[in-house]
């Protein structure tokens, strides 16, 4: 009978990154060691769930809802450059860079994410290497599927620019 | 996709005001409750501090697949049997020796205020021929003042002695013996809803400050209290080591204070060594003894200092000798003996606390 969290929670949790497909290849017992130092934050319309310029210490997997990467100052109107969708991963650069990030992150409606922290990833990584590889081979396939989409966009904008 | 959108920073002036007031609240009540409640919390400091020590090798055990409460059992039988050994072949021998003390105590005192008077009668001789050479001077009374002042230090300390040795009696002890295991039982089963929890109850903008924060204070005071620990064993079996081998008395007695009272920095290590010191000025009186054991806490002292500390404490809480003493007796005089005790902590986690509101205000020049 635990005093603080009910454990139906981390049992929907569990399920949560269980069919995300990210985590597909994670064991049963990973998948409760990663869900371990997860934690479910809830977000308003609107709300900014990553600022730029500030440091960057964790990891999110939206849950449910939808978010807006936004680049702009604060205080300000921002441009929408890209929409993160239920089940995706952001934030990840946190893992790789000490630098801060360079957009924001805002609330497309009331959503729910995961977040994990920074160092609490790299601990389980470090501990559980056979976890650890197949966590950052994901990334590593999310970050090289980004950078394709990314690629192609500039292709097209530079085309579209010799052609004017 | 070129829509646009407001961007409302998560950290503005007014919600960090409110912030301010309500995270010096939740201090205030932290520290009054600590305050007021210390006495009957005691037993559930003590468990905290116990089971977050002991909550990285339930963690470990946990993560060979074994389910938690096996985990935290396993670590309760452990330490058991290793108490329970101990008790058997050293407790008899420990109580002996502490009721031997208690019994002598009176006797000491008496011992005590015996050689003050022999050491005044002494001083204030010299002090009337030195009146009679030196008449110019006048009457000096700084002798009967000092040695005045000294006895009624010692005859108060006595009887603070006295009474202490009334309030760890059995009774006022016996219960943290039951609650501390039961309180360190639970927090084990349950730290990592425990944090969850708190983690889930702080506001969205301060989720990943408030995650920092608690992961630079585990990493800070994690060491500090672990090094600690291990450094009051290493100190308290040298010192009963070393005076077993110079024949002292109560030997063991001497070294399990000498290693609980290394927890206070700096004052510690004094008092371990005068309280040894002193035993061996009232029981025997011979100036060669209390050399041997002066030598024998230079030696343990050289060997924290130059060997325990470096390896064991190295990278943990480094806190100015100044700020660290003012901690001590400010801690001193709050709670007593465990405020001396948590001084250094309380301290690091205040200076923390404060470091990542500064940071904040920086960064978005909140000021």
């Amino acid at each position: 009978m635990p005093l603080f969290v009910p454990k139906e929670k981390s049992k929907e949790l569990i399920e949560f990154l269980k069919n995300n497909p990210l985590l597909k290849d994670l064991t049963k017992k990973e998948i409760n060691e990663l869900e371990m130092i997860t934690h479910l934050r809830e977000y308003k319309n609107d709300e900014v769930i990553i600022q730029s310029k500030e440091p960057t210490l964790a990891i999110y997997i939206m849950k449910r809802g939808n978010a807006f990467v936004v680049m702009g100052s604060v205080e300000g109107k921002g441009e929408i450059i890209e929409k993160i969708e239920e089940g995706e991963i952001f934030g990840e650069m946190a893992l790789f860079e000490n630098e801060p990030c360079s957009v924001h992150i805002i609330a497309d409606g009331d959503v729910q994410v995961l977040g994990i922290f920074k160092y609490d990833f790299d601990a389980l990584i470090h501990r559980n290497k056979e976890l650890g590889i197949k966590l950052l081979y994901n990334i590593a396939k999310l970050l090289s599927s980004r950078l394709m989409r990314i690629d192609t966009k500039l292709y097209k904008n530079s085309a579209s620019t010799n052609q004017t | 996709m070129n829509e646009s959108i407001i961007i409302t920073s998560k950290y503005q002036k007014k919600n960090l005001i409110y912030d301010l007031i309500v995270i010096v609240i939740i201090l205030i009540l932290v520290i009054s409750i600590s305050y007021f409640l210390y006495k009957p919390l005691t037993s559930l400091f003590i468990a905290a501090i116990i089971s977050y020590l002991l909550l990285t090798v339930v963690d470990r055990i946990e993560r060979l697949g074994v389910i938690r409460v096996i985990a935290v059992s396993i670590v309760f039988l452990v330490i058991g049997a290793i108490l329970t050994a101990g008790i058997i072949n050293l407790g008899p021998l420990l109580l002996s020796q502490i009721d031997t003390i208690q019994e002598r105590l009176p006797q000491y005192k008496e011992l005590t205020l015996n050689k003050i008077t022999y050491i005044k009668d002494k001083l204030y001789y010299f002090q009337t021929t030195f009146n009679k050479r030196f008449p110019i001077l006048g009457e000096i009374h700084v002798v009967e003042n000092l040695l005045d002042s000294i006895s009624k230090t010692a005859t108060h300390g006595f009887n603070e002695l006295l009474s202490l040795s009334t309030v760890f009696s059995v009774i006022s002890i016996l219960p943290l013996f039951i609650f501390v295991p039961f309180f360190t039982f639970f927090l084990l089963l349950e730290s990592r809803s425990i944090k969850k929890y708190l983690i889930s109850l702080v506001p969205n903008r301060y989720f990943e400050v408030f995650l920092n924060f608690l992961y630079r204070i585990d990493n800070q005071l994690g060491k500090y209290l672990g090094g600690i620990i291990i450094e009051c064993v290493i100190i308290g079996t040298l010192s009963a080591t070393g005076l077993y081998i110079l024949n002292v008395n109560y030997f063991l007695f001497i070294g399990v204070v000498a290693g609980i009272v290394n927890v206070v920095p700096y004052l510690g290590p004094l008092i371990g060594s005068s309280l040894a010191i002193i035993i061996v000025l009232l029981e025997s009186g011979n100036m060669a003894d209390v050399f041997q054991v002066l030598i024998l806490f230079v030696a343990i002292r050289l060997i924290d200092d130059l060997l325990i500390i470096p390896v064991v404490i190295s990278s943990a809480v480094k806190v100015h000798p100044v700020i660290v003493l003012l901690a001590i007796l400010v801690g001193e005089y709050l709670m007593g003996i465990i405020g001396m005790v948590l001084a250094v902590p309380i301290y690091e986690v205040t200076r923390i606390i404060l470091k990542e509101i500064q940071g904040i205000i920086y960064r978005h020049h909140l000021t």
